[in-house]
C-alpha cells in the first residue's frame, strides 16, 4: 500500500533528513512520485534528483499522475525542478560539502521569494522537498591519483556531514535501495541513521513481524488511521497462530466493538476459539488512577496461564495492543500513565506490547514533554506511516538491533533478488 | 483493595439518568454513585443518611442538599447547568463557596463557549470545573472521574516542583495547603509572595483558613514569609548564584533549627513584572530537577504569564522540574 505521507507522518513538520529504504526501483519511484505529489498539495516546491529516469520521463509521469497541475508551468517557475546527480552533487568530479550545502541553502530561499501560483491567495512557499535517489553513487568507483576511491564513501561523508533535522524548511528524503544497504558495513550504516531524523522502510514493520518483547509506542494520526494499524497487527498475528489481545478503554463506547471487529479477520470465530481475547480497561483505568496496577497484575497472571495451557498453540508470542496508559496520558494522570508503562515496560509475558498515542500530543505542552519520558520506557517508537522516528531510539542496545535488523533485512531482500536472477537465468538456459 | 471514586450526579433528564447509570454500572466496582434530579429545589431530601458504602453502590433521590453534598464528600459532582436556566451555575457557586477544592463537572446540551462566558461573568473560576458537553460517549465521562487529592499529596522534600494556576484565589488556596502540610512534617516553611501582597494579610488568611497558631509559628520563624522581589531582585537584577546561595544557607539553617528541610512557595510574577523572562528560565536551569539535600520549592507561575514564555524556552522550564501540576 503506498502512503507517501512523510509529511503528516514527520514528527518536525518540516525539517526531516530522513533515510528512507527501498526493495527495487519502482517501489522506490512510486514512494517519490506520491512524497513530491503531497508536496505541491501541501504547497511546498518540489525538488527530484536522479540517474534512472530522465527529465522528459519525469516531467511525463508527473503529468500523468497530477492531472490537476501544469506541470511544465511549475517547472518554468521553479516549483518543479528535476536534476540528476551529477548535476546537484558533483562539482569537478568530487563531492564538495560545502557547496552542496550552499545550493540547499539557495533552494530554500528560493521558496521563499518565489510567489506560489499553487495556492488562490499567493502566498510564499511553505519550503523545499526533496527526494534525492542517492543509486547512482553506488554504481561506480573512480580512479584519483592512481587510488581508488569510493562513491559511497563520498555518500557517507556528506550524509553524516548533515544534521537529523536541517536549520530550514526542508523535508528530504535520502532513497536507498535494499540491495546497497547491504553492501554498506553496519558502521556506514549506524552513521547513516545517526545522521537522519527517521527512517522509513517497508522491509522493516515492526507491526508485521515485530521483534520479541519488544515495548512499541504507535503515533497514529487520528482513529482510522489507528484502527487500520491495530488489525493489521492483530491479523497478522491471528494468522500466525499467535495469542491477539486487545485492551482499551473504549470497549463500552457505542460502536466501538462493531467497527472493530468489521476490521478482524473471522472476529467471532477468532474469539469463540480464544485467539483473540478482548479486555475491558475501563475499571483498570481507575485502579490506575488511584496507583493500584493488581488488576493488571491478575491480567498478566491470566494471560501467562492462557498461553502455558493452551498446548495446541505452538506459536507463543502474544501480541497485546493497550491503550489505558494513553487514556491516563490524554487525562493528565501523567505520572500514573508513567507508572503504567514502567510496568509493561518489565514485559510480563513474552510477546510484543504496542501502545498507541496520538501525534498531535507531540506537540502540545505539557503532554510532549510527558511522552518524550514514555519513549523511554519503550524499545521503539514507530508511526502508521512505517517510519521510525531515530531521535527516539536513544537505548544503545535498541539502536544496535535496529542497524542489525534492517541490515539483515536488506541483506535478505538483495539475496533473494540474487537467487530469484539465478534462477531466472538458469530457467532461460534451459529454456534455450 | 480497589478504591472506590464517590460520584454525585444531578440531572433532571430520565433517559440521561438511565445512561449514567448504565456507564456508572460498567466500572460498578469501582464507582459508587448517587443520582438526584432535583437541582432547582435544594431543600434537604427525605433521607438524610450519607450515600458512601451502600451495596448497590448507587442511590437515587429527588433532590439533595448542600449540607449533605459537604457531608458525603464527593470525589466528583457532576451537574446539569440548563436545568432552570442557569441555575446549575448558582448551584456550582454555593458548592465551591463551600468546598473550594470540590471537582465538578458542568453537563450542557448548548456550546460549551457560551457556558464558559457565563462562569466568567459569574467568576468562576475555569479551572474549579469541566465542562462536559451531552450527548458524550462513555470514555468521556470516565475520562473526569477521579478520586480527590491534594495537590501537593506526593511532593517528595526534595522535589523541584512547577505549578501553574488561574486566579489568585487559586493560588492563595494552594498557599494554604502547602503550609498545612509542611507544619505537619516539621519542615521550615517560606513563603515568597507577590508585591502587591502583605505579610499581615497572608497570616490573616491563613488563621481563618484554620492555621490558628500561625501567629506562634511565624514568631518561631518555622513560617516565614518575605516579598519575592526581595528575595530574588533586590538590587533590580537577577543574580542566580545569590539566590542559589541564599536557599542554600537557608536549607542550612532549617536541618540546624531541627526541622527536615525547607519547603518554599515561590511565587514567580515579578519576574514578568520586571520583564526577567529570560532571566528566570536561565535561573530555574541553573537549579536541578532534583535537590541533592532536604528541599522542596514550588515554583509558582500565573497561567498567563507562563504561557508567555516562548514555547523553546518553556519547554526548557518544564524539563527542569521532576514534578508538574500544570493546567
Amino acid at each position: 500500500m503506498l502512503t507517501g505521507s512523510y509529511h503528516k507522518a514527520s514528527l518536525d513538520n518540516n525539517t526531516n533528513h530522513i533515510l528512507s529504504i527501498y526493495e527495487n526501483s519502482k517501489e522506490k519511484f512510486d514512494y517519490a512520485f506520491e512524497f513530491l505529489k503531497e508536496g505541491i498539495s501541501n504547497n511546498e516546491s518540489i525538488l527530484l534528483i536522479t540517474d534512472e529516469l530522465s527529465e522528459e520521463d519525469v516531467l511525463r509521469r508527473m503529468e500523468k499522475g497530477y492531472p490537476h497541475l501544469d506541470v511544465p508551468r511549475l517547472r518554468d517557475e521553479g516549483i518543479i525542478t528535476i536534476a540528476s546527480t551529477a548535476q546537484w552533487y558533483f562539482s569537478d568530479n568530487s563531492v564538495d560539502i560545502e557547496k552542496i550545502k550552499s545550493k540547499w541553502e539557495s533552494a530554500v530561499a528560493g521558496t521563499h521569494s518565489t510567489t506560489s501560483s499553487l495556492s488562490s491567495n499567493s502566498s510564499s512557499l511553505k519550503g523545499l522537498r526533496v527526494f534525492a535517489d542517492v543509486k547512482a553513487f553506488f554504481r561506480a568507483d573512480k580512479l584519483e591519483n592512481n587510488k581508488e576511491v569510493s562513491y559511497v564513501d563520498e555518500l557517507i561523508r556528506y550524509e553524516t556531514s548533515l544534521e537529523k533535522k536541517f536549520p530550514f524548511p526542508m523535508n528530504a528524503i535520502c532513497a536507498y535501495e535494499s540491495e546497497d544497504i547491504a553492501g554498506l558495513d553496519k558502521n556506514q550504516l549506524q552513521l547513516l541513521m545517526e545522521h537522519h531524523g527517521l527512517i522509513h522502510t517497508d522491509n522493516y514493520n515492526e507491526l508485521i513481524n515485530p521483534s520479541p518483547n519488544s515495548h512499541i509506542i504507535l503515533l497514529y494520526e487520528d482513529q482510522t488511521d489507528l484502527d487500520s494499524a491495530i488489525a493489521e497487527y492483530i491479523n497478522i498475528g491471528l494468522k500466525k497462530g499467535q495469542l491477539c489481545v486487545h485492551a482499551s478503554v473504549h470497549l463500552s463506547n457505542t460502536g466501538y466493538l462493531q467497527n472493530f471487529s468489521s476490521k478482524i479477520i473471522d472476529y467471532e470465530e477468532n474469539l469463540e476459539k480464544g485467539n483473540l481475547v478482548l479486555v475491558d480497561l475501563a475499571e483498570f483505568y481507575i485502579d490506575a488512577i488511584t496507583e493500584n496496577l493488581q488488576s493488571f497484575d491478575k491480567l498478566k497472571d491470566d494471560l501467562i496461564k492462557r498461553v502455558r495451557m493452551d498446548s495446541n498453540r505452538n506459536d507463543k508470542h502474544v501480541r497485546l495492543t493497550a491503550d489505558c496508559a494513553t487514556f491516563l496520558l490524554k487525562n493528565k494522570h501523567f505520572e500514573q500513565s508513567i507508572n503504567l508503562e514502567k510496568w509493561w515496560h518489565e514485559k510480563p509475558f513474552e510477546g510484543s506490547y504496542v501502545c498507541p498515542y496520538p501525534k498531535s500530543l507531540l506537540n502540545q505542552i505539557p503532554f510532549n514533554y510527558y511522552l518524550f519520558k514514555l519513549f523511554h520506557n519503550h524499545d521503539m517508537v514507530i508511526d502508521t506511516y512505517k517510519n521510525i522516528p531515530l531521535d527516539y531510539v536513544k537505548n544503545e542496545e535498541h539502536q544496535s538491533k535496529l542497524v542489525s535488523d534492517v541490515a539483515d533485512k536488506a541483506m535478505r531482500i538483495s539475496t533473494s533478488k540474487s537467487s530469484e536472477l539465478t534462477s531466472d537465468s538458469r530457467s532461460n538456459r534451459e529454456k534455450s | 483493595m480497589s478504591k472506590v471514586i464517590n460520584v454525585l450526579v444531578m440531572e433532571r433528564n430520565p433517559e440521561l439518568q438511565v445512561l449514567y447509570e448504565q456507564f456508572f454500572n460498567i466500572v460498578a466496582s469501582r464507582v459508587s454513585f448517587t443520582i438526584v434530579s432535583d437541582i432547582n429545589n435544594m431543600k434537604i431530601s427525605e433521607n438524610n443518611s450519607d450515600t458512601r458504602g451502600q451495596d448497590n453502590r448507587r442511590s437515587n433521590k429527588t433532590s439533595y442538599d448542600l449540607d449533605l453534598i459537604q457531608q458525603s464528600i464527593f470525589d466528583v459532582i457532576i451537574l446539569d447547568v440548563h436545568s432552570g436556566n442557569f441555575r446549575g451555575v448558582e448551584v456550582t457557586k454555593q458548592i465551591l463557596k463551600m468546598m473550594p477544592k470540590q471537582k465538578i463537572i458542568i453537563t450542557t446540551t448548548h456550546d460549551p463557549g457560551l457556558l464558559k462566558s457565563k462562569l466568567e461573568k459569574e467568576k468562576i473560576p475555569s479551572s474549579s470545573l469541566t465542562v462536559l458537553q451531552k450527548p458524550f460517549k462513555f470514555t468521556e465521562l470516565l475520562s473526569v472521574l477521579s478520586p480527590t487529592r491534594g495537590k501537593f499529596d506526593k511532593l517528595k522534600l526534595t522535589d523541584h516542583v512547577l505549578l501553574t494556576y488561574d486566579t489568585i484565589d487559586e493560588e492563595v488556596t494552594d498557599i494554604v495547603e502547602f503550609v498545612k502540610r509542611g507544619l505537619e512534617n516539621n519542615e521550615l516553611i517560606l513563603l515568597l509572595i507577590r508585591n502587591d501582597m502583605d505579610i499581615t494579610g497572608i497570616s490573616m488568611l491563613l488563621k481563618s483558613a484554620g492555621l490558628k497558631n500561625i501567629d506562634v509559628v511565624v514568631k518561631d520563624k518555622s513560617l516565614m514569609i518575605i516579598k519575592n522581589e526581595e528575595w530574588y531582585i533586590p538590587d533590580g537584577k537577577v543574580d542566580k548564584h545569590r539566590i542559589i546561595n541564599q536557599w542554600h544557607e537557608l536549607v542550612e539553617q532549617s536541618i540546624k533549627d531541627g526541622k527536615k528541610g525547607l519547603r518554599a512557595f515561590c511565587m514567580m510574577d515579578c519576574f514578568f513584572d520586571n520583564v526577567f523572562m529570560k532571566e528566570v528560565v536561565d535561573y530555574e536551569c541553573t537549579l536541578p530537577c532534583q535537590f541533592p539535600f532536604q528541599f522542596v520549592p514550588v515554583c509558582a507561575y500565573n497561567q498567563n504569564d507562563f504561557a508567555s514564555i516562548p514555547e523553546l524556552e518553556r519547554k526548557r522550564l518544564i524539563e527542569c522540574h521532576n514534578h508538574m501540576i500544570l493546567k
